[in-house]
């Protein structure tokens, strides 16, 4: 009876304890191996590759980073034209290029979804980038010329005309 | 040999219990109604590891690592999807003394962050009592700065996304995070899905990019961009996704987050996951967001639709009861947004019918009108397709004669960007009132459909080898009313037969107007609005609803001209489907 009895717990012991030993083994191994797509056959890793730039959506100019932040940040230069709500500086470039030009139009910009684009005389010419305050937008602008007329929109939307420049004589 | 027997039977024990502890709760729902909250109750937490914490590639600016989870209180080995949001673009920084936000990163010196990524507490919180753990991080940083990079940041909110589930992986076995080890076990890393809002929707889509690119990438099972850009026109592929367009969104007003959608219906022929696409009639951009909306009293909130300025006579307008409120609109986004993930990720069949579109809107979700397209893979044999209008107006997608009767069809759309020429409507359209052409890239064909008298028909002729659809549930296509064209009614719903015939000349004939809303007029704008817009939505007529055709033997399919007098319809995607 003894040994039987004694059998039976070395039984229940081997049982709970191996019992344990594997739970706590599947189960460091298994929350080690989930998050990774490799430890699932025939799991597709999903992509998003991009069709096709679309065209429209490409035609408008962004500077690199470096000249967008120039463009943003730059302490006022030699202002070169103005226009309503408007002002054309000059201001260093973030390389050793020739300077930039940038225009300001002041108005009220909140910070939405899409771009502000800029336009002068119809053609897009930039990304009009908020200022920290977003009471206005900037751009960098090729040469400037009088009578050239401002205008940005939201989006693809409706543009906002702003007005004509005037260069400032030197 | 008994005690190996003993043994091998404790192993084979431990190892059942512990592939039994993969089958997730939040797998077993049985209530129905999506604004029904779950039976777990829920913890929270945030963490914020610093403003300047993380630097993305090609993206030189500073972002933080900061933000919310929710989860199930009661830890439960691995049981709970993972969903990560991901908020979309909007100012930065707010002070209690300056009435005017900033947009600056990291905040100047009196301001302080605007909680962006607490605005979706709401859907957080019902997903997590359904057995979700839900992560909301903030994206502030990127926002700050996105008009700076050429990419608008969208490359730094993927690698943001991939960078909190790389910590949320590493919390689950070593501690730092802000719930214990014991709790971020239970967060079920076999099944992540991403929400992302507006820019936000873009970052996830592009999350799923460059996951696919990594060494050992996540297992992304389920993804949906809410009112989402799509500035670089990816097309998600291999994930089972829902793409939402709020009808009166006044900030992303073109919808162009309905391309993740429509371009990928057909990109690649063995892709198997299932696609959705919502519209939300009545729902701005905002609102799905209560820190963006008017009733936070936060800097920068607001109603996108005009700000509540607009034409009163818009159906846009806040005191049209076609417009929702914001209580009204989080219900549509409680709904769908978590019925989307509980059931693709947490494997709720009760909520199929939703996904389907072959339920209307559920009661508690009015008065919204929600249209639901389900674009099943084919490559699964979920899908037979009729007729794509995929070139030739003469022979449709199987390969049967289209037969033309007393009516016009021409085709229409697709990636075609000339506003005359491409245009499904009666006068040339825009980006904002056809969101569904492509406007370069892909988009959707359609065969716009008109008729001056009654009685004319499109018959799309179903070849023999094609004939048996027995396998399939429903008869399913796309359609739109053309607003601009005097033919349909204003303000009218467009009505016509679905006809089968099978090969005994038995036909059986069903109204589209008895299955859903999608032939309703549109909704109308005011002056200068973002309505009206021709949005294709989906009819869907079980096929036991053709009563007395053998539907082993179906030899066409027949639109019927004969319930409106005069109609002008942009018709596509005709399928039979699960």
């Amino acid at each position: 009876m003894r040994t039987l009895r004694g059998s039976r717990v070395w039984n229940v012991r081997v049982v709970v304890a191996a019992a344990l030993l594997v739970a706590a083994i599947v189960s460091v191994s298994w929350v080690g191996a989930r998050g990774q797509a490799d430890a699932e056959p025939g799991f597709e890793v999903p992509r998003a590759p991009v069709a096709q730039q679309p065209a429209a959506r490409q035609a408008v100019p962004v500077p690199d980073a470096g000249a967008a932040e120039q463009v943003r940040s730059a302490p006022q230069g030699r202002v070169i034209a103005r226009g309503p709500a408007m002002v054309a500086d000059e201001i260093a470039s973030h390389t050793d290029r020739a300077p930039l030009i940038r225009l300001t139009i002041s108005g009220d910009f909140p910070v939405r979804s899409l771009d502000y684009t800029v336009l002068v005389d119809g053609q897009a010419v930039g990304r009009g980038i908020p200022t920290e305050d977003l009471n206005a937008i900037r751009v960098a602008l090729p040469q400037p010329r009088t009578g050239a007329v401002v205008s940005y929109r939201y989006g693809d939307g409706q543009a906002t005309t702003v007005g004509p420049l005037k260069v400032e004589g030197k | 040999m008994k005690r190996i027997g003993i043994f091998a039977a404790a192993v084979a024990t431990a190892v059942i219990a512990a592939s039994l502890t993969t089958a997730g709760a939040a797998t077993a729902a049985p209530e129905v109604d999506p604004l029904t909250p779950g039976p777990h109750k829920v913890a929270e937490a945030s963490y914020h590891l610093g403003d300047d914490a993380f630097r993305a590639n090609g993206f030189p600016w500073p972002v933080e690592l900061t933000g919310h989870v929710y989860h199930p209180e009661k830890p439960s080995g691995s049981a709970y999807p993972v969903v990560m949001f991901l908020h979309g673009r909007h100012v930065t920084c707010m002070s209690t003394t300056e009435p005017r936000p900033k947009l600056a990163w990291p905040c100047p010196s009196g301001y302080q962050p605007i909680p962006s990524h607490r605005g979706y507490d709401y859907l957080g919180r019902q997903l997590a009592s359904h057995g979700y753990a839900v992560i909301s991080i903030s994206a502030n940083g990127i926002n700050g700065n996105d008009s700076l990079d050429p990419q608008w940041g969208q490359r730094a909110r993927g690698e943001l996304v991939l960078k909190h589930l790389d910590l949320w992986n590493e919390w689950r076995t070593k501690p730092g995070g802000p719930v214990s080890v014991a709790v971020t076990r239970s967060f079920d890393f076999d099944r992540i899905g991403l929400m992302g809002h507006s820019r936000g929707g873009e970052g996830v889509v592009n999350a799923v990019e460059q996951n696919a690119l990594r060494e050992k990438p996540y297992r992304l099972r389920a993804l949906l961009p809410l009112a989402a850009t799509d500035f670089e026109r990816r097309i998600p592929v291999g994930i089972t996704m829902a793409t939402l367009q709020p009808d009166c969104d006044g900030d992303v007003s073109d919808l162009q987050g309905v391309h993740y959608y429509d371009d990928g219906r057909y990109y690649v022929s063995t892709d198997r996951a299932t696609r959705n696409n919502i519209t939300v009639l009545g729902a701005n951009h905002n609102f799905f967001n209560t820190n963006w909306s008017p009733s936070s009293g936060l800097p920068g909130s607001g109603d996108d639709w005009r700000g509540g300025q607009g034409d009163p006579e818009s159906a846009c307008h806040p005191a049209k009861p076609t417009r929702l409120t914001e209580q009204q609109q989080r219900n549509v986004g409680i709904g769908y947004i978590g019925g989307f993930f509980r059931h693709y990720l947490g494997g709720e069949k009760a909520l199929a019918p939703l996904w389907r579109g072959s339920t209307g809107t559920p009661p508690s979700i009015a008065p919204a009108t929600v249209n639901v397209s389900y674009h099943p893979p084919a490559a699964s044999g979920q899908r037979l397709d009729v007729n794509r209008q995929d070139g030739h107006g003469a022979t449709n997608t199987l390969g049967g004669k289209v037969t033309v009767t007393g009516a016009k069809q021409a085709r229409c759309g697709g990636a075609n960007p000339d506003p005359l020429y491409g245009s499904c409507l009666s006068k040339p359209g825009s980006r904002l009132t056809e969101p569904h052409r492509g406007w370069g890239v892909a988009g959707v064909f359609a065969g716009r459909t008109t008729w001056a008298e009654t009685g004319g028909s499109i018959t799309n002729e179903v070849p023999a080898q094609h004939g048996d659809v027995r396998k399939y549930a429903a008869l399913q296509f796309r359609a739109g009313v053309d607003f601009n064209d005097p033919a349909n009614t204003a303000g009218k719903p467009q009505d016509l037969r679905i006809v089968l015939t099978d090969t005994a000349g038995k036909t059986a004939s069903v109204k589209a107007s008895e299955h859903g809303k999608a032939l309703d007029y549109p909704l109308q704008g005011g002056k200068n609005d973002v309505l009206p817009k021709l949005h294709l939505n989906q009819v869907r007529v079980p096929l036991n609803a053709f009563a007395g055709v053998d539907l082993t033997k179906i030899t066409s399919v027949t639109f019927a001209l004969d319930v409106n007098p005069t109609g002008a319809l942009a018709v596509s995607d005709l399928v039979f489907t699960d």
